[in-house]
């Protein structure tokens, strides 16, 4: 019998529409600290997914599970529904896939009601709020998600996707406000013209995003005298264009992209007292979180691929970006009517903070480039090497936030003040970076051998110069990008706003996935992360500790179908590198205080076991349960929570020992 | 402890760890050929009783001429194979036998958005396969010259994959004749590329009606092994027997997962093998179970391709089991 050519590149099951490479993408640049609702529940992942909880950063939806082969079985039904300590989810999964149409279907519901942490408090709180009350964590979150697709013949495909995700009630004791409220719908379009394999193909995509938040101090908490709430809505629309064509022995794609982003973010306040004796009823706007920002943003790019020979590749990107942002509101009068005069105005508060006059608008550019080899000596295994450079514009939190007190613009005192500067250089990351992996011959994925020993192993290391990084600071004399008589406008615990520095990061990263034996397999991660100021020679913040994350599975089949045993360990370093004191004008030395985001017990290294099983029938009903954190260790985790801004966050401990379980099934 | 004992006592656990181990199993490997049957072979050494006696292995062989050398030099004791390598071997002097059939045959045909109803539908139409006078061909040109069945145009590649790609990208070819589960992996090529393509007849049931035969079965591949090594082994050969029907029990009763063991097998992804699973359902006969099937399967073959045989039909010793 003749040999087979690899049938998998042939029939791979990719996703339709595989959007063109643009090597030199911004997009992957993140901040070092951002904050935003969770991720999208997606079709393809809500069988498989579990709880989440920004408080415990614990990846169990990865450990191996056989029931996994039900989540991901191409039926056209499937249900998974559990419970994890006295929190449950459930999903549900339609699919269809005929020879031209193809549709899936997805409701998602998550009732997060709190947990106890390793030391027997609950929800890891273990203070109570202002007001006497006893804070807790919880949200409930419901999210659906439909894609239909059209491929009328082998040149062309459509496909529509639309997700809604709306989570309600979402506790964050750890900061003043909770969010109350995240609404966010997602629409997208895509099309392709020309062959799936991106020889000669044109690919269009335009999104729509329809985002609205509320984070308020008095619907999910008991408020006290003073209520504030921020409204935030932001729209955003993306249209893109590309095209790939093969000639020869090379690959060329090219791009360009329009972004329209509107958003909109207000913050009212109430003193129930003062305005009950004034008569003023309802809330008054006192401040601008965005003040009505309208960007244009124009983006081409170009990727060029060489293919030297079957092991050898070089690929060289380039992206240009022009962002051309209108601050409609910067000017807009706030009235305060306890004292008839008005409340500072993102143009007060810029210019106070930062000397920044925008009248109005800011634009800038955006160049980034790199260049990338790589070398695959076999299917088995390759290796890579990268040099770039990257350049990130700020975004709308960084650039245009104008959270102010609510004082006197000609005197302002900048209380709890979060101030984006609208003047931001752009964040310019030079880096290089060598990435390696290599498959044994026998590996055909973790827990899934039938001929003994095999391996797969891999890692990156990545030496990031950046200049111009964008991080967030308490305002300070004597610190580049704030004004220089900043101090006559902050009060005495430093407030918050953004500047330019320079930094060194490293990045490493090693994994190992060993199949033992048929039945047996161990998998090994470690990551490690280094990131220093040099501007001010101090710590970066919020720089993840090193982790080692190990697991141990069995796995074996038997009449009914197959079961599966696993223990997993996470080990996470002591943090002694962090920005753990907040600048006060007490201590008042830049040294000795900046952010002051990360706290010495959260710094705490730690280490934590979870047991877990599962079972499957007949490839369509299964079980999976385990206990989580088997030692009840109490730990919080250093990276802070993020669903809603804070950067003096308190202390919340991750839950403790925990027993879950869910059903999955498949028809 | 004195020098000289001491040397004693060391030579002695020297040896011992060069010794071999009096617990370790004995080794009983199934060579096995890089298509579905050897799912059952897999399985069998993942749950079944000769696992307890033995240490039970599949090895995947990349071409005949590794399986030919392998028996020939000794190394290969049971193989997998399609059934003509198993007379070839014999008929070249190789001291091999057959033990069962696992595979019955090439099932559809595949067209692109039209069925067909009956094989004769072919006439005038090109078809597109792999493998030149190998068996597949040797079976449909049979067919064709059996039912009389005329101007099929037929090209041929040198791989499956080759062949599922052009019959897919090219208007020209109407039909394509594949082994699974590179036919499931056309369907689901198909939809992505906007083509319904269809499997169409049950090609061991015609065959059946066209040579008068009584069960519909074309054996195709099965279990062949050394001779003496048969002899000393009969009864575990009996287990084995046993743990392959299990086997197959298992591989129809846990799709998803005997898909998953499947892409350690061959190049293919899970849900292409699990949909190839569904219509290609795993058999099990002894070869001597078989027999007026298989010497009528070996006549038609020697007809039309000797070569393929090693020059003549084998010997009634040739069935084992």
């Amino acid at each position: 019998m003749k040999n087979f050519m690899s049938m998998s590149a042939v029939l791979a099951l990719s996703s339709v529409c595989v959007w063109a490479t643009n090597l030199a993408d911004p997009d992957e640049i993140k901040p070092i600290k951002d904050f935003n609702p969770p991720h999208f529940i997606t079709p393809n992942v809500a069988q498989s997914a579990m709880i989440e909880n920004q408080f415990d950063r614990t990846d169990r939806v990865n450990h191996y599970y056989v029931t996994n082969k039900i989540d991901q079985a191409m039926s056209p039904f499937r249900l998974q529904s559990g419970f994890y300590g006295k929190n449950f989810y459930d999903s549900a999964l339609a699919f269809v896939r005929t020879s031209n149409f193809y549709a899936m279907a997805n409701l998602n519901f998550t009732k997060f009601n709190g947990y106890e942490d390793g030391g027997g408090y609950s929800d890891g709180v273990r203070f109570k709020s202002p007001t006497g009350q006893k804070m807790g964590v919880g949200y409930e979150r419901f999210g659906q998600g439909l894609v239909l697709g059209f491929v009328p013949n082998d040149l062309s495909e459509i496909k529509f996707t639309l997700l809604h995700d709306k989570i309600d009630d979402d506790a964050n004791p750890q900061h003043q406000q909770d969010a109350a409220k995240t609404d966010r719908y997602m629409a997208r379009l895509d099309a392709r013209l020309g062959d799936a394999d991106m020889s000669s193909t044109a690919n269009f995509m335009f999104r729509y995003r329809d985002i609205t938040r509320k984070a308020d101090n008095f619907s999910v908490r008991k408020p006290g005298q003073q209520k504030a709430y921020v409204d935030l809505k932001r729209k955003i629309y993306d249209l893109k264009f590309s095209y790939d064509a093969d000639f020869g022995d090379f690959h060329n794609t090219f791009g360009v992209s329009y972004t329209r982003d509107e958003a909109l973010g207000e913050r009212f306040g109430r003193n129930e007292t003062q305005f009950k004796q004034m008569g003023i009823s309802g809330f008054v706007k006192n401040a601008y979180r965005f003040p009505e920002l309208h960007a244009d943003i124009f983006s081409i790019y170009d990727t060029l691929s060489y293919k030297i020979n079957e092991q050898n590749k070089l690929s060289l990107g380039l992206n240009y970006v022009y962002d051309n942002t209108k601050i409609k509101k910067y000017n807009d009068v706030l009235v305060n009517p306890l004292n008839k005069k008005s409340f500072p105005n993102p143009d007060h508060v810029y210019k106070n903070f930062y000397n920044a006059d925008t009248k109005g608008k800011v634009n800038q550019e955006a160049f980034s480039a790199k260049l990338k080899y790589e070398f695959m000596p076999s299917d088995r295994q390759n290796y890579s090497a990268t040099l770039a450079h990257m350049e990130r514009i700020g975004n709308f939190t960084e650039r245009f936030s104008a959270l102010s007190p609510a004082g006197n613009p000609d005197n302002v005192k900048f209380g709890n003040a979060v101030i984006g500067n609208p003047h931001l250089k752009n964040e310019e990351h030079n880096y290089i970076e060598l990435t390696a992996k290599f498959d044994s011959e026998n590996f055909n994925g973790y827990m899934n051998s039938l001929f003994g020993l095999s391996y797969e192993l891999g890692g990156s290391v990545r030496y990031d110069d950046a200049k111009n990084l964008i991080i967030w600071d308490r305002a300070r004399p004597g610190v580049a990008n704030f004004a220089p008589n900043i101090a006559q406008h902050t009060n005495q615990h430093g407030q918050v706003g953004t500047r330019n520095i320079d930094a060194t990061l490293w990045q490493v990263s090693t994994f190992a996935k060993l199949n033992l034996s048929k039945n047996w397999g161990v998998s090994a991660k470690f990551d490690y992360n280094y990131g220093q100021n040099d501007t001010d020679d101090r710590p970066l913040y919020q720089i993840r500790p090193a982790e080692l994350n190990l697991a141990l599975d069995y796995k074996d089949i038997a009449s009914f179908g197959s079961y599966a045993f696993g223990a997993a360990g996470r080990f996470v370093a002591k943090q002694s590198r962090g920005d753990f004191v907040a600048y006060t004008q007490a201590n008042n030395k830049p040294a000795n205080g900046a952010l002051g985001i990360d706290d010495k017990d959260a710094a705490k290294g730690f280490g934590s076991l979870d047991l877990y099983g599962s079972v499957e029938f007949y490839s369509k009903f299964g079980l999976r349960f385990g206990v989580n954190n088997v030692f009840d260790k109490e730990y919080i985790e250093y990276i802070t929570p993020d669903h809603v801004v804070s950067f003096a966050p308190n202390n919340i401990y991750a839950p403790g020992r925990t027993f879950w379980l869910s059903v999955h099934y498949s028809y | 402890m004195k020098r000289r004992e001491f040397l004693q006592t060391s030579t002695a656990f020297g040896a011992l760890a060069f010794a071999p181990s009096l617990f370790a199993k004995e080794n009983f490997t199934i060579y096995s050929a890089p298509s579905l049957p050897s799912l059952s072979v897999a399985v069998a050494s993942l749950q079944g009783e000769l696992a307890k006696k033995y240490d039970f292995n599949i090895q995947i062989w990349k071409n005949p001429d590794q399986l030919k050398s392998g028996v020939a030099n000794g190394t290969y004791k049971v193989m997998m194979s399609p059934t003509n390598i198993g007379v070839n071997l014999r008929n070249k002097g190789q001291n091999v036998g057959m033990i069962n059939i696992m595979a019955k045959g090439l099932k559809t045909i595949v067209t692109k958005n039209k069925p067909i109803n009956e094989l004769k539908e072919l006439s005038a139409k090109k078809l597109i396969m792999p493998f030149k006078n190998d068996m597949p061909d040797i079976i449909l040109k049979a067919l064709f010259r059996a039912l009389g069945i005329e101007n099929v145009s037929i090209t041929y590649t040198a791989t499956p994959a080759e062949a599922m790609g052009m019959f897919l990208a090219k208007d020209e070819f109407e039909a394509g004749f594949l082994p699974e589960p590179m036919t499931s992996g056309c369907v689901m090529k198909g939809k992505q590329m906007g083509i319904k393509v269809i499997k169409n007849l049950n090609i061991p049931e015609i065959w059946a009606k066209a040579f008068g035969l009584a069960r519909p079965i074309i054996p195709q591949a099965g279990i062949i092994a050394n001779v003496d090594f048969y002899n000393s082994h009969k009864d575990d050969f009996e287990i084995l027997h046993s743990d392959l029907q299990k086997a197959n029990e298992w591989i129809i009763a846990n799709n998803q997962g005997a898909a998953e063991i499947g892409t350690n097998l061959f190049p293919a992804k899970a849900p292409v093998i699990a949909m190839a699973l569904k219509t290609d359902t795993p058999s099990l006969s002894k070869g001597s179970e078989l027999k007026a099937e298989i010497m009528k399967f070996y006549e038609i073959v020697l007809d039309f391709n000797p070569a393929l045989l090693g020059g003549k039909l084998p010997d009634k010793d040739f069935f084992l089991c």
